[in-house]
């Protein structure tokens, strides 16, 4: 069961299932992203250091320095680089494709080394391959969602299959024209006043109905919930049902974002 | 208990003529108005049923949004108006702007003013209208701009339910007629089933309501009463009668007429007063000028029946040319009200 969620959880998000081996990415060179970080260079999009310092005590918080304590502190507490990143979702990939996550691994070199995608909301392949239908060559030497985070501004094409951002934009007009992204703005809003991402998707109805704690509804979808036959909306059991069963696959479909 | 909010249900799709640039529009229509909704189902587009009696709350409007969005409709057609309706055009209003157009089509007429409802739609659609919020107003009567100016001076054109060849005339007892109509003034009940009752011609009368009172002044032995039926058991229903008897008072465009013309049935109505079908034979044939008199609707009724028995199949000619003319039309005036 644990295994067949897995696929669907990939399969929501869009990916094809990682091979046994991790590509081999780009190395990263984790002390001269720290040395950077020192000097006040770091240019690492999956990096906030706002962000990460909120997540601290006061007295806890860097001025200087907040890469390095993420990398040998922060991120063995738990705490996050960025609001995209989800560190159990990049962990369960990982073990998918048989990384050695023992003592000393550390998810956040793991993406960027393997271009694995942060979260379940973010496709590496449908982005990279939204990129290419836009004319705009996929980088190289880096993973997707660094790109995505840096530039998603300048082409704003699809990077999931259940973020509609037309409609995301509906619901928050502040952010049509704007250079902020959307995904990243998504994560930012406290979990409870999200607007929702996908037209299908009622997120109250979904958190009322099947109490997710802390975790973001749609993300519980797509992880889990989908296989457990939760429904997105008060609706869908009866709009399935017209036109074929509720399962797992047909609800994950009935969601999706459909082209223009 | 959710609200009711039924998208694309099979029964307002299985039937929907199919024809293309209509995809990104959204029909909305009340579940219990069945003439209405049978007018929605046969026409091409996305459907939504909703509820006058039910109302809409947050969740049901939210859904809708949903659809809206992930559908791309660029074109919202209320098809007939109510409270919950006009409440839901100024959210989809408000949510959407300009993306989304709005229209509203009417059914009624004004022969039915008599119930002051419909008056106060018309006043709340001409507000609508008046603030830019409403697109464009239409209706199915001819000539409605006459009652109301600020009306599309067309007329819309309603589609009959597409049905496949397999359904035409399989069934059908001779001597059968069949009459859907509700027991009221407008509705004419007790002149058809006196009509019906002395055509020779017929042997068994069906209908879904009983003219009360009328078997002490006559004998009602040709009549039976059947139930109310809807979708593929009224179309069957109807493919088994010879004739159906819709001789109303005051209509707009009956959509049993095109249902019981789509199972190869002939359907007797008032005079519709279509330009685009002056000419049409079959409702020459079918339409009958007097319509208080059971003599006048007996004789068309004869007409009818004499010209369907006859072997050389001109009566099923022309309702398919009519049908096939009519639903080409249909599209065309929908598509020119629609700006598509």
């Amino acid at each position: 069961m644990v295994s067949n969620l897995a696929g669907l959880a990939r399969k929501a998000h869009g990916d094809k299932p990682m091979k046994k081996k991790p590509k081999t990415g780009t190395k990263v060179d984790v002390d001269a992203l720290i040395k950077a970080d020192r000097a006040g260079a770091l240019d690492l999009p999956l990096f906030d250091e706002n962000y990460y310092n909120q997540q601290l005590p006061q007295f806890a918080q860097q001025e200087a320095g907040a890469f390095e304590h993420f990398i040998t502190v922060g991120e063995k507490l738990g705490l996050r680089p960025h609001p995209v990143f989800d560190r159990g979702y990049v962990l369960e990939q990982a073990l998918e494709a048989g990384a050695d996550t023992g003592e000393g691994f550390s998810p956040f070199v793991f993406l960027l080394e393997n271009d694995i995608s942060p979260n379940r909301l973010f496709s590496v392949e449908l982005y990279r391959a939204a990129l290419k239908e836009a004319g705009v060559k996929p980088p190289g030497g880096q993973a997707m969602i660094v790109h995505f985070l840096g530039s998603w501004a300048k082409h704003r094409v699809a990077f999931s299959p259940y973020f509609d951002v037309h409609f995301y934009e509906l619901n928050n007009p502040h952010l049509v024209n704007s250079a902020t992204n959307p995904l990243d703005h998504y994560f930012r809003v406290p979990r409870t006043e999200r607007s929702d991402a996908n037209p299908m998707f009622h997120a109250g109805y979904y958190a009322q109905t099947y109490q997710p704690g802390d975790v973001d509804p749609l993300v519980d979808f797509l992880h889990k919930g989908c296989g457990q036959l939760n429904l997105p909306n008060p609706y869908a059991a009866q709009e399935l049902l017209s036109a074929a069963f509720v399962t797992p696959e047909n609800l994950l479909q009935y969601i999706e974002i459909r082209g223009e | 208990m959710a609200k009711i909010c039924e998208f694309n249900t099979t029964r307002d799709c299985q039937f929907a003529q199919g024809f293309d640039g209509f995809e990104r529009v959204l029909h909305i229509f009340n579940t219990d108005w069945h003439g209405v909704r049978a007018a929605s189902a046969y026409a091409p587009g996305q459907k939504l049923a909703i509820s006058e009696r039910d109302g809409l709350d947050g969740e049901a409007i939210r859904h809708v949004f949903g659809i809206i969005s992930k559908y791309r409709i660029n074109r919202v057609v209320f098809q007939a108006y109510s409270h919950v309706a006009a409440n839901l055009c100024e959210s989809i209003h408000r949510q959407f702007g300009r993306e989304v157009q709005i229209y509203v089509i009417t059914h009624v007429t004004s022969t039915q003013f008599e119930n002051h409802f419909e008056m106060e739609m018309q006043a709340l659609l001409l507000q609508q209208l008046g603030k830019g919020i409403i697109k464009r107003l239409g209706s199915v009567k001819p000539r409605f701009n006459e009652v109301i100016p600020a009306y599309w001076p067309n007329t819309i054109l309603n589609f009959s339910p597409k049905i496949g060849k397999l359904a035409a005339r399989m069934s059908t007892v001779e001597g059968t007629a069949f009459v859907p109509i509700e027991n009221s003034w407008r509705k004419n009940l007790y002149t058809n089933m006196l009509a019906v009752q002395n055509c020779e011609k017929i042997a068994s009368v069906f209908a879904v309501n009983f003219p009360t009172g009328l078997e002490k002044i006559r004998t009602m032995d040709k009549l039976s009463l059947t139930s109310f039926k809807r979708g593929v058991d009224l179309l069957g229903f109807m493919a088994s009668m010879e004739v159906l008897m819709n001789v109303t008072l005051a209509e707009c465009q009956p959509m049993t007429q095109l249902e019981s013309f789509a199972v190869g049935t002939p359907c007797l109505t008032a005079p519709l007063r279509m330009v685009e079908f002056e000419d049409d034979p079959l409702l020459e044939l079918v339409e009958v000028e007097a319509l208080d008199s059971p003599y006048f609707l007996t004789g068309a009724l004869d007409r009818v029946i004499t010209i369907g028995r006859q072997p050389d199949g001109e009566l099923q000619e022309m309702i398919a040319g009519h049908l096939e003319r009519r639903n080409l039309l249909a599209a065309l005036s929908y598509a020119e009200f629609l700006s598509l």
